[in-house]
């Protein structure tokens, strides 16, 4: 069992990070004090065009490692601690490093030549290719480091304790965001630790999950035929991966990459009857099997433009969600709808398979 | 003293015909009815005067101690249940040389020295089964199982050839997918090896279940045609029966190039067997040899392969799946990723304990690997290769009941192929001597009087209950691990665990330890 709250201004107006500490407060049996985790995006203004990478540091030495890594791989414009505070309820907690990087030429590379920042790489899709690959062997390679972020304008703020005491250790309280996810864990099936937090990210893609994926055997075999290292130690990073390739490497639009994760069953399929729309579905699922979550799980999803909310198809965790003028609220129990908006004019059940695709109004997206 | 016109000893009776079974009667219960000599078609019961009766004569049953190879047939008919198989304890008790001593024992025969054993069914062997040491994850608190009576529990499979446009490749159009309902084929039985009754009930049950049959290498007979929906026509080294009608009825097309019973070898089906129709069916002079070469004559090489599958592309319009199946050979995984990239659709894997109509006895006993490592090894093989998600994969050889069928698919399968488990649901005892066309049941003989035993309808029931409970029992131990369609497990090695297998075999399999 876990909790989970998110928010979107699809205006790109800002919502204060305290109203989501609090959110989440309020379903504390849902967590057991083993994770707690914050996304914001939209929180970096000025520095939209910079991959921010959160960075978590088991020991001295890994932070060097860290550093080193970083800079040997990527132009990076500023490099500092995440402000914390200090808590009674955090005992300890790895060092938290946050870096504004573009990847290519390093620092000292440009001093050699005269080229830009990024000037190796062609385009957003190269850049983005290569700071995949980067995540994913910063994470293999430095031991006791792991990347908890690396979208643009976005940021996870996530470890080991209460989400309440999370966010205000990482002082959530003093940030806005125009999306917010929150998570509160109650880890079943793996071991706790600052990385096992959600939210799981890859690029902008973020992800908090409540549930348990019966398929992850399936899910892993097919996303490392695709490159991708499940290395976290948890069903929940298949999830940002899939939205990553489906999405962005495969380019299907966002309301089928949700299709094809938790499709309609097949009898519902063979019953719709708009025939191109039946064709659609069922080419889908025919061709993308193995990326088909199964098990019980409510999740949301963002990529900085959109904010997902989406269940199982048997409807087996619970998924509330409300509106309130341009903002639209998802959680596991609609007691943190009392926090954050009690003025709401909507308020309702998600049915199973059945995703709410809450898009960002195109010129305000949170992210560049 | 022998008396001289006695019986004198002879070095012939060195090499006397001494039973592995004989049938035991039991008199009390015995009405002297005489059904077990009829239904015998081994010749193993005659019927012996015990009495008269008002004038007529009462007879007894008495074994021949000649023929008996345990199918059990008289066993099941008498009406009194009167009579029990014995197992007779074999010459030599020897703990080593005893078990093959009957072999070297046939191979010095007087009346047929130095002869092959033929033996039918799969590998008659003690080697591990890989699917009696794993077991199936369920669901405990932190996750609900799901209850196959009261949700929607997902079974369809699809079959073929994923043409993504970011892999390249091939422009040719993407054959259609083969639908279906369960993931469970019938596997290939040519007419010939079995009989048309047992071919057609196939037929009609894989229409009633939404799945599909498979002709096998000996054509497909004009009574066929009407299931050309629900056929796969399997094209073999013998070509026999291939032809545009062959083609023209069918939904997929098969290329056989090896089967688990023996890897590396071809066919044989005597003259003797071939009847007029078969004859008509197969395309070959009647009474004549049907012989299969062990290779296919065109294909020398993976780029022979590629021309054949490609032969039969253009034939069929890219209208038809093409499947490729091979023997479980030590080199499989490789093998199977060559097929998949010179074109296959399908590739279907045959495990050494997959059945035969005739085959060398160590042949069959000895050559090749079990289904479970090779299934395995080739998934593995396919997503290192990155192009598992392009293909299907099928596996067979040996599946008994629909826990094998599961633990196949967790193990990389998408689907697989039944044929010793049909035989066995219309009735076959294995007593694994098809080649003999003697069979007492009908099912693998095409003597008129004895495939008159097997009725189309009784057995196209059978064939549709048995797949039918299996499908329910798969939904059940799908449930229990919170698993409400079949795709979530192909190859989902994580829902298994293994019990007593080293370190290498769990490996291997891809499946950790039970605990861990």
């Amino acid at each position: 069992m876990c909790g989970i709250v998110g928010g979107i201004d699809t205006n790109g107006g800002r919502m204060g990070g305290e109203e989501f500490i609090r959110a989440i407060s309020v379903q504390r049996d849902r967590g057991n004090g083993l994770g707690g985790g914050f996304a914001a995006y939209g929180i970096y203004p000025g520095f939209e065009k910079f991959y921010a990478l959160h960075i978590a540091c088991g020991t001295e030495g890994a932070a060097r490692a860290a550093d080193d890594f970083i800079k040997n791989h990527c132009y990076v414009k500023v490099a500092e601690d995440i402000p914390t505070r200090d808590l009674e309820a955090i005992k300890w907690h790895p060092m938290m490093r946050r870096y504004f990087v573009v990847p290519g030429p390093s620092n000292e590379d440009l001093k050699l030549s005269n080229m830009a920042p990024g000037s190796a790489l062609q385009g957003g899709e190269a850049m983005d290719a290569f700071m995949k690959k980067f995540v994913f062997d910063f994470n293999k390679t430095i031991p006791g480091s792991f990347v908890m972020s690396c979208g643009k304008n976005m940021g996870v703020f996530k470890g080991v304790g209460y989400p309440e005491d999370i966010g205000r250790f990482f002082l959530v309280d003093r940030m806005e965001a125009s999306i917010w996810m929150v998570h509160s864990r109650f880890p079943t099936n793996t071991q706790s630790w600052w990385g096992g937090a959600h939210p799981f990210t890859l690029l902008e893609w973020s992800v908090v999950h409540n549930g348990e994926i019966t398929s992850y055997g399936v899910n892993r075999n097919y996303l490392e035929m695709f490159g991708y290292e499940c290395s976290l130690k948890t069903d929940t990073e298949v999830i940002s991966y899939l939205f990553d390739l489906l999405g962005r490497e495969n380019g299907l639009p966002i309301g089928d990459v949700c299709t094809v994760l938790s499709p309609p069953l097949w009898e519902d399929i063979d019953r719709i009857e708009e025939p191109a729309e039946r064709a659609k579905v069922t080419h889908l699922r025919q061709y993308y099997p193995q990326a088909l979550l199964n098990g019980p799980f409510a999740i949301l999803v963002s990529d900085g433009r959109s904010l997902i909310a989406m269940n199982d198809r048997s409807k087996l965790r619970p998924l509330v969600a409300a509106r309130r003028g341009a903002q639209v609220f998802f959680s596991s129990e609609e007691c943190s709808f009392q926090i954050l908006c009690l003025d709401r004019e909507e308020t309702w059940m998600l049915k199973g398979g059945k995703p709410e695709i809450v898009r960002m109004k195109e010129a305000q997206s949170a992210v560049a | 003293m022998l008396s001289p016109d006695g019986p004198s000893l002879s070095m012939a009776r060195n090499w006397r015909h001494q039973p592995k079974f004989v049938p035991v009667f039991d008199l009390a219960r015995c009405t002297r009815c005489g059904l077990c000599a009829k239904a015998c078609s081994w010749g193993e019961i005659r019927l012996v005067v015990e009495s008269v009766k008002d004038g007529k004569p009462v007879t007894i049953p008495v074994a021949n101690r000649s023929s008996c190879g345990a199918c059990h047939y008289c066993e099941k008919q008498c009406p009194e249940e009167a009579i029990s198989i014995v197992e007779t304890p074999f010459v030599s008790s020897h703990a080593y040389w005893r078990k093959h001593q009957k072999n070297i024992w046939r191979q010095a025969d007087p009346a047929e020295p130095g002869h092959v054993l033929l033996m039918s069914s799969g590998a008659d062997s003690e080697a591990i089964s890989y699917f009696d040491h794993l077991h199936f994850d369920a669901c405990q608190v932190t996750n609900p199982p799901i209850d196959p009576l009261r949700e929607p529990m997902e079974l369809r499979t699809y079959l073929g050839r994923r043409s993504f446009d970011v892999q390249g490749g091939s422009t040719q159009p993407a054959p259609p997918l083969l639908r279906l309902a369960t993931p469970i084929l019938f596997s290939a039985m040519s007419f010939g090896s079995v009989n048309l009754r047992v071919q057609i009930a196939e037929a009609q049950a894989a229409r009633e279940l939404g799945t599909l049959w498979n002709t096998g290498e000996g054509g497909l007979h004009e009574q066929l045609e009407p299931y050309r929906d629900v056929t796969i026509v399997q094209v073999a080294s013998g070509r026999f029966g291939v032809s545009p009608r062959f083609f023209e009825n069918s939904t997929a097309v098969e290329i056989k190039i090896g089967q688990g019973a023996k890897p590396g070898i071809g066919g044989h089906l005597p003259g003797e067997k071939v009847t007029q129709e078969i004859s008509k069916t197969r395309m070959i002079p009647e009474g004549s040899d049907a012989l299969s070469p062990a290779p296919h004559h065109d294909i020398y090489s993976i780029e022979d392969l590629r021309q054949l599958i490609y032969a039969i592309k253009e034939t069929t319009r890219y209208e038809k799946p093409v499947s490729v199946k091979v023997s479980a050979v030590h080199n499989i995984a490789p093998i199977v990723a060559g097929i998949a990239r010179a074109g296959a659709d399908i590739i279907a894997i045959d495990g050494f304990r997959g059945g035969t109509g005739a085959a060398p006895r160590w042949t069959r006993q000895y050559t090749g690997i079990p289904i479970e490592m090779a299934i395995s090894a080739a998934d593995r093989r396919l997503r290192e290769e990155k192009i598992r998600h392009t293909v299907s994969l099928v596996a067979a050889g040996g599946i008994r009941n629909s826990a094998d069928v599961l633990k196949a698919i967790c193990l990389g399968a998408d689907a697989v192929y039944l044929g010793t488990s049909v035989l066995v649901a219309l009735g076959c005892g294995v007593c694994q001597r098809c080649y003999a066309s003697t069979c007492s049941y009908g099912i693998t003989t095409n003597r008129p009087d004895l495939a008159e035993r097997l009725d189309v309808d009784a057995a196209r029931e059978a064939l549709v209950g048995l797949v039918y409970a299996w499908s329910e029992e798969i939904k059940e131990l799908m449930g229990g691990m919170g698993i409400n369609t079949i795709s979530s497990l192909v190859g989902n090695r994580e829902r298994l665990r293994g019990l007593h297998l080293t370190r290498e075999e769990l490996a291997t399999l891809g499946v950790r330890q039970a605990g861990e």
